[in-house]
């Protein structure tokens, strides 16, 4: 049986534990259910988008290695790199020799689910390069030394009160717990460091084939920061970020805003287009785009599987999931928690013990019915949970079955086994109690009581009684 | 090579999946193009949308971020771009060169404070740390979201409208359109699509965060406020 580190339940006990965590999460994952509803509700044509945003993905997924050359030659021609990586080490191994090649020992990082898939601050830590975090919650969640808990918004699990502290111990500021007197700091902090530092880091929303271009999303301008003003920019984007055309933004920035933070646009959208040209008199000389597969053919060779690669990572799906809500993100321990976490971490996406996730979900379809690309999640966790099963279970279920046919066919061997099985559980109760059947019997036993052993057979019975005929 | 090597990884995936599934029968890029309901209406109704979502944006509590200013002339646009230049916070002031810019700040204006252009290398980028305003033209101005699109081809500045606490933007009313979907449409009409200029940014309101408790808070890394002014 899974050994409870990377039980999924066994982790969530960590989370309801934590004072608090579970009130905040819930308040305030579902305020940015409720705003994504409203921003929704004002858009006639939703539906509509929903559908053709549903139709590009496929489309773009049945021709991904079409795309993709399509945009690495783009990109090459306006003069930046594009390496494709396998693994995530491929995509390290890249970056570090980057940072060596420009001896940089500092890089500024806008967020990116995919940095955090690669593990990329240890490993740049590793060579010497020290990473700083710029958007705001994820500069939090550095001092804090915690991951993210929300892919969209990092620190939604922690009170201002615990990053006022984290300022005061880190920063050394005096304390406060006004949000706009801590983002001064950060601004102020990491302004400098803009400023400074040779490498800029980003993810990416969307890259797009026809033109070559990388679209990232945002709020507060770190990103701009960081792709604008240090001189090597690099990008690591999951290779089904991409879409064909230009005009497929046109649908794309109207639901990614809506459907990840309630807004009809973000305060930034840029479309980088490699680095500055000869005559442009700003932004960085070197522009780099890691295109990222680890582990994400996998499931594009499955045409049932495939739709999961359409995911534009808004978080909306997190947001309307009860069981997200009520534990966190930590739980999931995966860089994707929430109802996309379960789907990807199966695949060893995001996570290397995910194979419990799926069972993670209430199944209620909340995801399925909020998702902009009209991923259909829920039925796609229960096909994950059927694969699970079929996997790990197979055999213990196949030799359980077949053990029961054999001995059920021979009277004796069942009366032996029964007795043997009477003794063995008798013996367990005297050693280490009553609840202590051993797994897989324990999953049962662990919530609930284990049904008694009759004091003797029903075989025995019929002896005593010679066939229920005669009183005892 | 590791491009190779994915690519094969892609191409073996989609052909093993086309079992049953036919490599014809791929899905095919939808026809016809993204639903678009909200028409083509005139200047005026298209500024008066733009003005609701602006002020939407820039009034927080008791605080304003900027303004979204529409003028009848040239003259009446020299004066408003003279009140910010005016403001005591407001000293160092770089603008991207560009028609708009020779034809509203002239060298009166310039004289009123310490004006870079931002024509080379030299006087832009890291050198606009210090700027307290940066004015910038513009390819665009959504009414739907109050967004304006601004570039980098003809040597237009990306620091100019990211470093300085203020930016300020000047545009014509031709070059209001009703959302998104339009600004893309302007991109794809240049005459050198699909080769397109290092950066377009669409930049809506001021830079913010609600990252802590989800509490709004302005300005996060970028500019603190935004004034769009609106020519003839």
């Amino acid at each position: 049986m899974t050994p409870p580190k990377t039980c999924f339940r066994a982790r969530t006990a960590t989370s309801l534990t934590r004072a608090g965590l579970k009130e905040r999460v819930q308040r305030n994952a579902w305020s940015g259910h409720l705003s994504r509803e409203e921003a929704v509700a004002e858009l006639p044509e939703y539906e509509d988008l929903r559908e053709r945003a549903r139709a590009i993905k496929l489309h773009t997924l049945d021709h991904l290695d079409r795309y993709l050359e399509q945009f690495a030659d783009k990109v090459e021609r306006n003069g930046g790199n594009v390496l494709f990586a396998s693994t995530a080490k491929e995509a390290l191994d890249y970056i570090v020799a980057v940072a060596e090649r420009h001896g940089a020992t500092k890089m500024v990082k806008a967020k990116s689910m995919a940095g955090e898939e690669l593990h990329l601050n240890p490993a740049l830590e590793a060579a010497g390069v020290e990473p700083r975090e710029t958007d705001l919650g994820e500069f939090i969640v550095q001092l804090s030394g915690e991951p993210p808990s929300h892919i969209v918004t990092p620190v939604i699990h922690l009170t201002r009160h615990e990053i006022a502290a984290l300022f005061v111990e880190h920063l050394g500021i005096e304390y406060t717990d006004d949000p706009q007197k801590l983002t001064a700091v950060a601004r102020r902090v990491l302004r400098e460091e803009f400023l400074a530092a040779p490498l800029g880091f980003s993810g990416g929303n969307f890259l797009v084939a026809e033109t070559g271009t990388l679209v990232l999303v945002e709020n507060e301008g770190n990103i701009r920061m960081s792709t604008t003003m240090p001189r090597v920019h690099l990008a690591v984007v999951g290779m089904e970020k991409i879409v064909p055309r230009l005009q497929d933004l046109a649908v794309f920035l109207r639901l990614l805003p809506r459907c990840g933070t309630g807004q009809k646009m973000t305060g930034y959208a840029s479309l980088i287009t490699g680095p500055r040209r000869a005559d442009d008199v700003d932004g960085p000389d070197e522009f780099h785009v890691i295109v990222l597969d680890n582990g994400r053919s996998e499931l594009l060779a499955d045409p049932l599987k495939r739709p999961i690669l359409s995911c534009l990572r808004c978080g909306a799906c997190l947001n309307a999931c009860p069981v997200y809500r009520t534990v966190s993100g930590h739980a999931y321990e995966s860089v994707y928690p929430g109802p996309i976490g379960e789907l990807l971490g199966p695949h060893c996406i995001g996570t290397d013990h995910g194979e419990d996730l799926p069972f993670g979900s209430s199944l209620c379809g909340a995801c399925t019915e909020v998702c902009p690309v009209k991923i259909d999640i829920a039925h796609l966790l229960l096909h994950l949970r059927k694969e699970a099963m079929q996997t790990s279970l197979d055999l213990v279920w196949k030799a359980g079955f077949g053990a029961w046919s054999l001995v059920a066919q021979y009277p004796e061997l069942y009366r032996t086994a029964a007795a043997l099985a009477k003794l063995g559980l008798a013996a367990l109760n005297s050693t280490i109690g009553e609840e202590a059947v051993p797994p897989p019997l324990s999953g049962w036993s662990h919530s609930r009581e284990f049904p008694k052993f009759a004091k003797r057979s029903f075989d025995q019975w019929w002896d005593d009684t010679e066939g229920g005929t005669k009183d005892e | 090579m590791s491009k190779m090597e994915v690519l094969s990884a892609i191409r073996q995936a989609l052909r093993g999946a086309h079992d049953g599934y036919g490599e014809q029968q791929a899905r095919p890029y939808p026809e016809g193009r993204d639903p678009r309901p909200y028409g083509n209406p005139g200047v005026e109704e298209l500024w008066q949308r733009f003005l609701t979502e602006f002020d939407a944006l820039a009034a927080y509590e008791d605080q304003r971020f900027g303004e979204a200013w529409r003028v009848g002339s040239v003259a009446e646009a020299r004066e408003r771009v003279a009140s910010l230049l005016a403001r005591d916070d407001i000293n160092n002031v770089c603008a991207v060169p560009c028609n708009l810019v020779e034809q509203i700040v002239t060298p009166e204006l310039r004289t009123q404070v310490k004006f870079t252009l931002t024509d080379r290398p030299e006087t832009a980028g890291h050198a606009l740390a210090g700027m307290d305003l940066g004015i910038t033209d513009c390819l665009c101005l959504t009414a739907g979201t109050a967004s304006v699109l601004v570039s980098t081809a003809k040597a237009g500045s990306r620091a100019a409208s990211l470093l300085p606490p203020v930016h300020l933007v000047l545009a014509q009313e031709r070059q209001l359109v009703p959302d998104i979907p339009e600004c893309l449409d302007t991109i794809a009409a240049t005459p050198d699509f699909p080769d397109m200029p290092a950066a377009y940014t669409f930049i809506t309101g001021s830079s913010r965060t609600a990252d802590i408790e989800k509490v709004l808070v302005i300005p996060a890394h970028g500019p603190r406020e935004l004034f769009v002014l609106l020519l003839p």
